[in-house]
């Protein structure tokens, strides 16, 4: 159990926030309808229990008023005949079978017969038959001893066929009899009997028959003992086809009962007839009682499952609602987390949400705004160490150049002294460019022209150099000194070992929408597994030669242009080297220039 | 989003119209009356008195189950072709069902057994010889005969005649009845003496002839029309005072038991027989859900101990 709830837990922990509100809601909103409802259905239960239990109570009234006054008026026939009749007459002087016969055919509806015994049972007078069988014996009929052991009361017998009289028809009928001790007078002196009034069923019948308790429900009749006086069903249950539950019902009080009876339950109500103490039970069964209202109870069920439907799609629409957001704010969280700073973030729902989400979008906006710095910063102090890296190259050129310079004095070269050291205000005058770090191609050629006419002198001439430019190249931009170090590279690790007459081609050209310089050599070349880790950012390099000139110029283009610009470097051994510098075509501004910028 | 709500709609209108369908179903279910099972009732007999109580059950048990009883008798008692032709039209006029009393058990096996085919059909205190065609309730013939045969014995039989009146004998139940009789009074140190009549329309006078010649103590009639036949003749004096005995009733056989000329007789409780009968018919058509276990008890009931009780409800039954 306890792993099924934890199981449960961990199911509805998988859930999204808007499956969980859904489901609290309907639950909640669902259980408070269930509520409802079945607080409803069971007062509409028990209301129409009670109504039902009413209406029967009422029946078994009437139908107990009417027994009661039938009972009454066979008991006064009674009365009348024992009273005004037998106690009137003298039976040696007069018979009283007129009055008798008078008194039977105003009430022949309910009568079968109205007899006259002696106490040894023979017949003193009887109507309408005379005549009794041979083989009766009322003397030995209950009815008859009741009479005459307990003569102060009238006495009502269960039904039975009744046996006494000849009838040329050959009719048996079932009869319940009114009995009652009498006293027969003879000649003044006077002798007991009993007195027989025997009634039809057709009284009681009609009473019971036209009193209907619902569909299947119905009145029977039994006496204080159980045993059954009248019943719809009453042959059935002679037969044993049929039960009922009569035993028990006799000692229900009066009012209504609750039983259950061969596995069906139904009310019972139960009334005791005045004098005879005999009991009406009226029967409804429980599930009678429902039938008439079994649509309004498949109706009510459908308003409740109807509205549980309607709950559970308003509370998926008002999760939704406040959900939605959320799970949207999330979804850009998620986003972010993977790196995605630029993403919008989901701004939308409630006044809470939304404050949340504003929050997060200003987080996000400072934390890019920190980061742009951060690169920019570092951009920055990359081009810091560049250039400082820049300006170290030039101590050890210009010691060298001043020494050549020198060296051409002591000689008395004064006119290659006067080129070097033309060249050499010039290599620095456009070198320092007023601190500038975008110069025009045309300035970075003229600067390369310098330092190779310099370094030319300076190895006796053991190369030749050419520079060519398109007439549109010159105007561009680029950033400063970078084809020198492709020249010292030349003359340093191309020329210095190469035997014959060196060369140094410089070529500037547009093609496409890219500015290309090329600084081509006929030198030694560089193998290949070299040329794939010159530019490399991460590689290590000790020692000349180690490639850092070119690595600094491939990264300073790619700092200021982008990772798409740089330097490609061709190579065959022993037959030359050719390192093409990609940059983009930018016009040259000085105000571009001045702020470092290129538009 | 919109594709759950389109789904949840959908739902709500299914739902909706699934139990509006159902409301409307139950409703009309409600309330259409159920037809009727009409069941044809084929009697041996002329009249219905010798089959009045079991038609009694009959009735009840179709008020009960919403069946229409069409009772029907022969022109001439225990009319086999007859009843064949009957069976036939009725089939034709399209009864539910049938519930025959064979006036000859053999003879009528084969069209009972070829309606089998088409309807439900029992066969209802007179069987027909054949499986394929039950009774609707267990037969008793045998044990009742037997329990006469008992009570003959217990009274004493010693040196006296007992004639069996033997009639309806193609009819399996009668005897049945014989034989259970037989098999009680044979070995009883009396005298067994069977006679067939019903061969002629005078009943009374072959059943004189028939006293006359053999000058029985103990009369027994196996049914109840040539017992109250018996009755009748002894009441006319037209033979000496032999003791009448015999199966099943009517309501004159009471009346007989009354005045003495008959000495007993064994009651089966018909009106059961009859009830149940209906029933099994209408189990078979599976138009009742009721579940009615009941027995078909049988009694020895004299004039003396008629109206005890359980005798009195045996005798008359308690019907309006």
């Amino acid at each position: 159990m306890a792993n099924k709830i934890q199981k449960l837990i961990q199911y509805f922990r998988k859930k999204n926030i808007r499956v969980l509100l859904s489901m609290c809601f309907t639950f909640v909103a669902v259980a408070g309808v269930l509520l409802i409802g079945t607080s409803l259905f069971i007062r509409f239960r028990t209301a129409n229990e009670a109504t039902v239990e009413e209406t029967h109570k009422r029946i078994v009234e009437q139908v107990n008023l009417g027994l009661d006054s039938y009972l009454r008026s066979i008991m006064k026939v009674s009365d009348v005949m024992y009273f005004r009749v037998i106690k009137n007459c003298d039976m040696l002087e007069e018979g009283f079978n007129s009055d008798m016969n008078l008194l039977y055919e105003a009430n022949r509806d309910s009568l079968v017969s109205i007899a006259v015994f002696k106490r040894d049972g023979s017949l003193v007078d009887a109507v309408p038959l005379a005549f009794l069988k041979q083989t009766a014996h009322p003397e030995k009929q209950g009815w008859f001893l009741d009479a005459v052991t307990k003569i102060e009361n009238l006495h009502f017998s269960t039904p039975h066929v009744q046996n006494l009289f000849n009838d040329a028809d050959y009719r048996y009928r079932w009869v319940v009899s009114l009995s009652r001790a009498i006293e027969l007078t003879y000649g003044g002196k006077t002798e007991s009997g009993v007195l027989l009034v025997d009634m039809n069923f057709t009284g009681i019948e009609q009473l019971f028959r036209n009193a209907k308790l619902g569909d299947t429900g119905y009145l029977y009749l039994i006496n204080n003992k159980g045993e059954i006086i009248y019943h719809p069903r009453q042959q059935l249950i002679y037969s044993n086809l049929e039960q009922e539950n009569n035993q028990v019902a006799a000692a229900y009080e009066d009012g209504s009962h609750i039983e259950e009876f061969l596995g069906e339950k139904r009310m019972v109500t139960v009334k005791t007839v005045g004098y005879t103490g005999w009991k009406i039970i009226g029967v409804t069964p429980m599930a009678d009682m429902w039938k008439d209202t079994f649509q309004i109870h498949i109706f009510v069920l459908f308003i409740l499952l109807f509205t549980s439907l309607l709950l559970f799609v308003a509370n998926g629409f008002i999760s939704s609602k406040i959900a939605d957001p959320i799970l949207e704010l999330e979804k850009s969280v998620k986003e972010l987390e993977r790196g995605y700073l630029d993403i919008p973030i989901a701004i939308g729902g409630t006044h809470e949400i939304r404050h949340l989400g504003e929050t997060i979008q200003s987080m996000v906006q400072q934390m890019r705004k920190l980061m742009e710095d951060i690169v920019i910063q570092q951009e920055e102090k990359r081009k810091s160490e560049f250039d400082a890296l820049q300006s170290q190259i030039h101590p050890h050129f210009l010691y060298n150049t001043l020494d050549s310079i020198v060296w051409m004095v002591e000689n008395e070269r004064y006119e290659e002294a006067i080129v070097m050291v033309t060249s050499l205000a010039g290599f620095f005058r456009i070198g320092l460019s007023k601190g500038k770090n975008i110069i025009t191609v045309e300035d970075e050629l003229k600067h390369a022209k310098n330092y190779i006419t310099i370094q030319s002198m300076r190895f006796r001439d053991r190369f030749t150099f050419q520079i060519d430019a398109q007439p549109e190249v010159l105007g561009m931009a680029t950033i400063k000194l970078i084809i020198q170090p492709l020249l010292e590279n030349a003359v340093y690790h191309g020329m210095e070992y190469l035997d014959g007459e060196g060369k140094i081609q410089v070529n500037a050209y547009l093609h496409g929408q890219e500015l290309y310089i090329d600084v081509i050599d006929n030198g030694i070349g560089i193998p290949q597994e070299k040329i794939e880790e010159l530019l490399k950012r991460d590689t290590i390099h000790r020692g000349k030669g180690s490639g850092i000139g070119l690595r600094n110029v491939h990264e300073r283009i790619q700092c200021y242009f982008g990772e798409e610009y740089g330097l490609s470097i061709y190579s065959e051994p022993d037959e030359g080297t050719m390192i093409r510098i990609r940059l983009p075509q930018k016009q040259y501004t000085e105000d571009a220039a001045v702020r470092g910028e290129f538009l | 989003m919109k594709r759950n709500s389109n789904v949840l709609i959908i739902l709500a209108l299914a739902f909706c119209t699934a139990f509006l369908a159902l409301f409307l179903r139950m409703d009309s279910k409600e309330n259409k009356p159920k037809g009727y099972v009409k069941i044809s009732v084929i009697s041996r007999d002329t009249t219905g008195d010798t089959m009045e109580t079991l038609r009694q059950g009959m009735e009840q048990a179709a008020s009960d189950m919403r069946a229409e009883i069409s009772f029907i008798t022969l022109s001439k008692r225990n009319d086999a072709q007859e009843q064949i032709r009957l069976i036939q039209r009725e089939v034709l006029n399209g009864t539910d069902a049938i519930l025959l009393s064979a006036a000859d058990s053999e003879e009528l096996s084969y069209i009972a057994e070829e309606v089998s085919k088409e309807i439900p059909i029992y066969t209802v205190e007179s069987p027909v010889a054949s499986d394929k065609v039950p009774q609707s309730a267990e037969s008793k013939d045998w044990s009742m005969g037997r329990l006469l045969g008992e009570n003959l014995i217990y009274r004493g039989v010693f040196g006296k005649k007992i004639l069996i009146l033997e009639s309806s004998m193609r009819c399996h139940n009668i005897v049945e009845r014989e034989k259970g009789l037989l098999d009680a009074i044979t070995g009883g140190r009396g005298e067994i003496i069977t006679a067939a009549i019903g061969k002629t329309e005078d009943f009374k006078a072959e059943l004189t002839e028939v006293v006359q010649i053999y000058e029985p103590d103990i009369v027994v009639a196996l049914e109840p029309y040539t017992l109250n036949a018996a009755a009748e003749a002894l009441q006319e004096k037209k033979y000496g005072s032999p003791k009448l005995y015999g199966i099943c009733t009517t309501s004159k056989t009471s009346q007989y038991m009354e005045e003495g000329l008959i000495e007993g007789i064994v009651v089966q409780n018909d009106f059961n027989a009859g009830y149940l009968s209906v029933y099994q018919v209408m189990k078979a058509l599976k138009k009742t859900d009721a579940t009615i276990d009941g027995e078909i008890e049988f009694a020895l009931i004299h004039s003396y101990n008629m109206y005890s009780s359980q005798n009195q409800r045996l005798l008359f039954p308690f019907v309006r």
